[in-house]
């Protein structure tokens, strides 16, 4: 047999691991309804994947479906903008920390400001990091 | 910016239905009909692939000279 989708294999194997770690907790801890459910889940989920990976036609399905040049465009824009606003969020918080805390004088306040500080200084640095990189290898 | 583009025109006119389309250039349906609406602008792998299935070139299927002079003129707007 060969493997025709890698990812959808491991992927299989991953699920099919938990699964065997879902059984040996049920056998150590008692028996669960829920972990039950779940592992019949994560069972079929994985029986899936494996299968899937063995049919030609079924893996270029699911390559497709995987590599969709729009989905990975919107999956960029997304991730993007999703931090650009989590970015604004934060540094509004910020702001609005430092002006609490300079009228309350408010320990609490003032940790919860150096927090998101530092945050706010580690997104920079990441990001200052990350356009350096493509900058040289795009 | 939107590129208009004659893709739905030569499908219509191939008798291919998005999802055919989608399966033989190997992506999935709903690009094509963001293609159609153009509301998304294809990779130039992606324009090559439509362009061979249409026999037809990139320039005309994806209506370059024309998206060319909506841009010209967007900046002559400025």
């Amino acid at each position: 047999m060969k493997i025709y989708n890698k990812k959808g294999f491991m992927r299989g194997i991953v699920t099919l691991l938990l699964c065997v770690f879902g059984i040996l907790a049920t056998f150590i801890k008692g028996f669960s309804v829920k972990l039950t459910i779940l592992l019949v889940i994560l069972f079929l989920f994985s029986i899936t994947d494996l299968s899937r990976s063995f049919s030609r036609s079924a893996a270029l399905e699911d390559i497709v479906a995987d590599t969709d040049e729009r989905d990975k465009y919107i999956l960029l824009k997304t991730s993007h903008k999703s931090l650009q606003i989590l970015q604004a969020i934060n540094f509004i918080i910020t702001i609005f920390l430092m002006i609490i805390y300079s009228l309350t004088r408010n320990n609490v306040l003032l940790g919860a400001f150096i927090l998101s500080s530092i945050y706010i200084t580690i997104c920079f640095i990441v990001t200052l990091i990350t356009n350096i990189y493509y900058e040289k290898h795009e | 910016m939107k590129l208009i583009n004659k893709l739905k025109k030569y499908r219509t006119e191939a008798k291919i239905t998005q999802e055919e389309l989608a399966r033989m250039v190997k992506v999935s349906s709903r690009t094509i009909i963001s293609l159609e609406k153009g509301q998304y602008n294809p990779s130039i792998l992606l324009a090559y692939r439509l362009s061979l299935i249409f026999n037809t070139s990139i320039e005309d299927l994806c209506c370059l000279k024309e998206n060319k002079e909506l841009e010209d003129k967007k900046y002559e707007n400025l």
